[in-house]
């Protein structure tokens, strides 16, 4: 019999074997409602999650429960994309213009962006410093006094009355495209990550230079050093990873890998590259709903920080530990791709945002300060200060199936485990990788 | 789940009154809810009970940790909601109503929707009485997670309920049904290879002993994916993982169980390659699960 015949067999084996295996579950072990939501809005502490993980594999009504939610939660999704009003541009009338249209604007835009960003390789160092980012200085009147305006704050600006919330507005979404910029080279999306690594690793053979990871982590230090220290409203400590403004330039980096040509390279393209084309009176608007779209995703952000905040503090959401030499310190790395550090044996935490899409799955802190996470999607990020993180570059792995494990002995040297067992070893830092035996 | 209310609360003096107005202040709820801090102090003492119910925490920060994450807002309605107020309900009716239909729809059909969700309905807003007073499903919202998601969880657990009963009770009415027929036919009936059975059984027994092995969340995803039928997307949504993680990793497990059985039947049972491509064969043939499943239990 084929291996196809066998493994149709097999499914079936399965399916009944598991549909009629409920022994030993009883119905008053079942979890009230207000648990099963909870879990499906996986808001349950670590402890409680592996226990009803248990229960579930073993209890058909329970599962049975779940599945209908996970049915019910479709529909609400369905429901959301049709009050949307944008379905009729699915259909299959509008499908091929509208595609035909946009691979025109996309080209355009990257042409665009191309020359743009070959004038912009110069200034690049001055672009990564907050302080200085007035980019649509030479652009626009109003852009061009946005940079001193906003160390002192209430302007005492020459331009009109307008003219201060136009300065505050254009320094916000000043820095929010740098951050933007920095945040697409340090963290790039999985997608282009992994078709650009065989390029990358040429590059890094190549060229005498450090690391782009290198280079760009050192500048985010400056940024964060820079950037004030951050409490939420009870007072409990957030580490400040990115500076202020990153909230809204996370949340455009976060959007950017499923609408890769959206806003941050058309915006790009339209305030920075060609300024003398566009109408002045149309920039203060576009700036203005730029930043509100900006502010909008600062409020988003924060509200999603402080309720991860809070299931953190309270070992609401699962993740898993990692501890490193040091009883007293450890981290805390959770599925919702926040870590948490604590230097008083868990007694309180100071949390970071990973700004990853990928799911971290084991972590290796060699000494208190350094710390290696590697992620089912292939990622691994490395601090070695205790405070920011950098991308590693990942083994070029054959039919690979994402990392399970890690082991680290410093900052240079660490042993990874793929899901099928295999292993990769590193002495410099992830430069290059060699299979370990 | 009655039992699941707790009616008295260990946690009386761990949740402040300053506690509730924070609460209440971050629900940013209209004042013609007239939701006194006192009221949701009350909800957030079992709330916190619910939760640390095993191991109650000693540190206020802790609590506030918690009450953090709860969904401030969603609860405040639910509170103003169980007090009878005609604004909360209002809104309530507003924001929730076509979803609850639409949640019905999906989860029991056209036809038995509209009557799982007007009986939810109905104890939402609290018909039932005891001891004189009006007692309302919202009662048991604790805020842990979304009211839509509470909603679908006392939807499907309804819709459940009933459907097993139904089907409990079919299985012994109606004797119309071939495969139950078959289920409770004698051994000797089956078949007429004696070699078959024997087969199934030995099969069937190294399938539950390599299920026996697999991780809870492994477990968990094989039975989404081949009981439950849904979707990579689906699962993914329940067990929090990407649908491509969610199918590699069903794979994974779907190769380590083929693997432990072969290996299980070639060692422990002694089969040759040729019985054990019989094996296969005759499993893709119907046969009466619950008689292997018991003849594997004698092996």
């Amino acid at each position: 019999m084929a291996s196809r015949e066998e493994d149709k067999a097999m499914a079936g084996l399965l399916r009944r074997t598991l549909a009629s295996d409920a022994a030993g579950v009883e119905s008053k072990d079942c979890p009230a409602p207000e648990v099963l939501a909870a879990y499906f809005d996986r808001a349950l502490g670590v402890d409680e999650t592996a226990r009803y993980d248990l229960h579930f594999s073993r209890c058909s009504r329970c599962r049975e429960q779940l599945a209908a939610m996970a049915r019910a939660g479709d529909v609400d999704e369905a429901q959301k994309e049709a009050a949307s009003g944008w379905n009729w541009l699915r259909t299959p009338r509008w499908l091929m213009p509208t595609a035909a249209a946009f691979a025109v604007l996309v080209l355009m835009a990257g042409i665009t962006l191309y020359k743009w960003k070959s004038v912009e390789v110069a200034n690049e160092v001055t672009m990564l410093r907050p302080d200085a980012v007035p980019l649509a200085a030479p652009e626009s009147p109003a852009a061009a006094s946005a940079a001193p305006s906003e160390s002192s704050a209430p302007a005492t600006s020459a331009s009109g009355a307008a003219e201060p919330k136009n300065q505050m507005l254009s320094g916000d979404v000043a820095r929010a495209k740098a951050a933007e910029q920095m945040y697409s080279r340090v963290l790039p999306s999985p997608p282009q990550k992994k078709q650009a690594t065989a390029a990358q690793g040429a590059r890094e053979k190549n060229a005498p230079v450090a690391p782009a990871t290198d280079s760009i982590s050192s500048a985010e230090n400056t940024m964060v050093a820079e950037a004030p220290p951050a409490t939420n409203a009870q007072g409990l400590d957030i580490a400040p990873m990115k500076p202020v403004p990153s909230s809204a330039a996370r949340d455009s980096a976060a959007r950017a890998p499923q609408e890769e040509t959206k806003p941050s390279g058309a915006a790009k393209g339209k305030t920075s590259a060609r300024p003398a084309a566009s109408a002045p009176a149309a920039a203060p608007s576009r700036l203005a709903a730029t930043s509100n779209l900006a502010a909008r995703g600062a409020r988003d952000a924060a509200e999603r920080a402080r309720i991860q905040q809070a299931q953190m503090s309270s070992n609401l959401i699962a993740g898993f530990m990692v501890q490193t030499p040091d009883t007293n310190v450890l981290w805390m790395v959770s599925d919702s791709g926040s870590v948490g550090r604590s230097e008083d044996g868990g007694a309180s935490w100071k949390y970071q945002s990973l700004e990853t899409h990928d799911h971290f799955v084991a972590g290796s802190a060699p000494t208190v300060k350094i710390c290696w996470l590697v992620g089912v999607h292939g990622e691994i990020l490395r601090t070695i200060d205790g405070k920011t993180w950098a991308e590693i570059q990942p083994p070029i792995v054959a039919n690979f199936e994402g990392f399970a494990g890690i082991e680290a002995k410093d900052e240079s040297s660490a042993m990874v485990t793929t899901a099928d067992g295999r292993r990769f070893s590193t002495t410099d830092g992830g430069k290059t990788w060699d299979v370990a035996k | 789940m009655q039992a699941h209310m707790p009616t008295t609360s260990p946690a009386k003096q761990i949740v402040s009154l300053k506690m509730a107005q924070g609460l209440l202040q971050r629900a940013a709820m209209p004042a013609d809810w007239q939701l006194s801090p006192e009221r949701i102090q009350r909800t957030l003492e079992r709330s916190v009970a619910h939760r640390f119910a095993n191991a109650p925490p000693n540190d206020a920060r802790t609590i506030q940790g918690y009450l953090d994450s709860l969904h401030a807002a969603d609860l405040a309605l639910a509170c103003a909601c169980s007090n009878g107020n005609a604004a909360a309900w209002d809104s309530f009716v507003a924001q929730y109503r076509p979803e609850l239909y639409r949640a019905a729809r999906a989860i029991a059909g056209e036809a038995a929707s509209r009557e799982l969700a007007d009986s939810l309905y109905a104890e939402l807003y609290g018909l039932r009485e005891v001891a004189g007073q009006r007692k309302s499903l919202f009662d048991y919202f604790l805020g842990r997670s979304k009211l839509t998601t509470w909603l679908h969880a006392i939807l499907a657990q309804r819709y459940v309920d009933a459907f097993r009963r139904a089907r409990h009770t079919e299985s012994f009415d109606d004797d119309s049904d071939p495969g139950d027929r078959a289920s409770l036919a004698a051994p000797a009936q089956l078949s007429s290879d004696p070699e078959r059975e024997r087969y199934l059984a030995m099969l069937q027994g190294v399938l539950l002993a390599a299920l026996g092995t697999l991780a809870a969340r492994d477990r968990l995803r094989l039975a989404y994916y081949y009981v439950e039928g849904l979707t990579l997307a689906q699962i993914g949504k329940l067990v929090g993982e990407h649908e491509a993680t969610v199918s590699r990793k069903l794979e994974r497990t779907r190769r380590e169980v083929r693997k432990h059985v072969e290996a299980a039947l070639r060692r422990e049972k002694k089969l040759s390659e040729a019985q054990l491509r019989l094996c296969y064969e005759y499993a893709r043939e119907e046969w009466p699960f619950d008689l292997t499943q018991a003849l594997s239990a004698r092996e």
